[in-house]
């Protein structure tokens, strides 16, 4: 059982002096078996909703805060909270969950600018930053200034409102949360007027939502893990190549161990969170 | 492994600092999930095409060796696909 064992993961008699994991028939099958898990995680969520997805604690308050707090310390004013901006992100966000998409546009062509002109927000400059999968406030600013569109909008000295809204629910199965970050430069005072008229916005639940796994958290832990597994294999086999100078037809094991130390690299930098 | 950079140290270097190369750019690029895709695909092309020049300039090119750098550039790819498409 051992001497099995052996095989797979160290040079011997039995498997060529070249450990089986490294076999290409091995590493055709870990492929299926890896292809077969990403289609069940695919199709989990349609079979059993909201048990994958992502929990948070942000609210939208904290995000005004933040972006505000960013502007400040470049010198710009901050932004004033607009009802009807508040109320174009909600009815944004609850369209993205509506009709299952995550975008600028939806599905239907319908544009950002459409939900101001909803509102009755009447402007002259506008702007839209989306994030979802966060789980703190922090990190979202934090990624919005760190791409440049994004944070154009952030520091967009012609805005003067904001309105910003945190829904929960589920994406395509996933139980997550999405933010909406609206700005704006409006005409004249007619908002004001206007944003009278619209009903106070509905309390949206600051609870987290109840996912039980995270599939971000899932996938980097088995990526982490058969990297690692792949690693120690390759080191043992240019160990053992090195000792007893084995000489085989196969390719560099420097550049397999280079291309999984870089992935490995990328996985533990991946962040939980996406903007748009 | 460090016997076969001493042995080939310039084709090293340069697979090497490609890989860094993503990886500076994806420090630059992260939570734009379109671009964190493009780089993974990038560093394994990359690691493909410079597995595949490597063994035919140094005349040891053969199907079996082909394979396993395929292989290990579509492993390397569904890995990085699987946690970039949750992230």
């Amino acid at each position: 059982m051992i001497g099995k064992l052996k095989d797979w993961f160290l040079p011997t008699a039995n498997n060529g002096w070249r450990a089986k994991l490294l076999h290409p028939e091995a590493l055709t099958g870990l492929v299926i078996i890896i292809l077969l898990g990403q289609l069940v995680f695919r199709l989990f969520p349609l079979t059993h909703p909201g048990v994958l997805g992502y929990s948070s604690d942000i609210t939208p308050e904290k995000i005004v805060a933040l972006t505000n707090r960013v502007r400040q310390q470049m010198g710009l004013p901050t932004l004033r909270v607009n009802k009807l901006l508040n109320e174009a992100a909600r009815r944004k966000a609850a369209d993205m969950f509506a009709f299952n998409y995550w975008a600028h546009v939806s599905p239907s062509g319908r544009t950002p600018w459409s939900f101001f002109q909803e509102v009755g927000y009447r402007y002259t400059v506008a702007g839209e930053n989306l994030a979802k999968d966060f789980t703190d406030a922090d990190s979202v600013v934090q990624a919005w200034m760190a791409s440049p569109t994004h944070r154009d909008n952030i520091l967009d000295a012609r805005f003067r409102d904001i309105g910003v809204a945190v829904v929960r629910g589920e994406l395509n199965g996933v139980k997550t949360t999405l933010i909406v970050q609206l700005f704006g430069a409006p005409i004249g005072a007619e908002n004001e007027k206007v944003a009278a008229a619209v009903p106070p916005m509905p309390k949206i639940p600051q609870a987290v939502a109840g996912a039980k796994i995270n599939p971000f958290r899932v996938a980097k832990a088995g990526a982490i893990f058969l990297i690692g597994i792949f690693l120690g294999v390759l080191a043992a086999d240019s160990w053992f190549a090195h000792r007893y100078h084995l000489y085989r037809m196969t390719g560099r094991n420097a550049a397999h161990a280079g291309l999984l130390l870089a992935l490995l690299l990328l996985v533990l930098l991946a962040p939980q969170g996406l903007i748009y | 492994m460090h016997r076969e950079i001493k042995k080939y140290p310039l084709d090293f270097a340069i697979l090497f600092a490609s890989f860094l190369l993503v990886l500076v750019f994806f420090l630059y690029f992260r939570f734009s999930l379109s671009v964190e895709k493009r780089l993974l695909v990038s560093l394994v092309s990359f690691y493909l095409l410079w597995g595949i020049g490597h063994h035919w300039y140094h005349r040891d090119l053969s199907l079996r060796v082909l394979g396993e750098y395929l292989l290990f550039a579509f492993l390397a790819l569904l890995l990085g696909w699987s946690v970039f498409r949750f992230g």
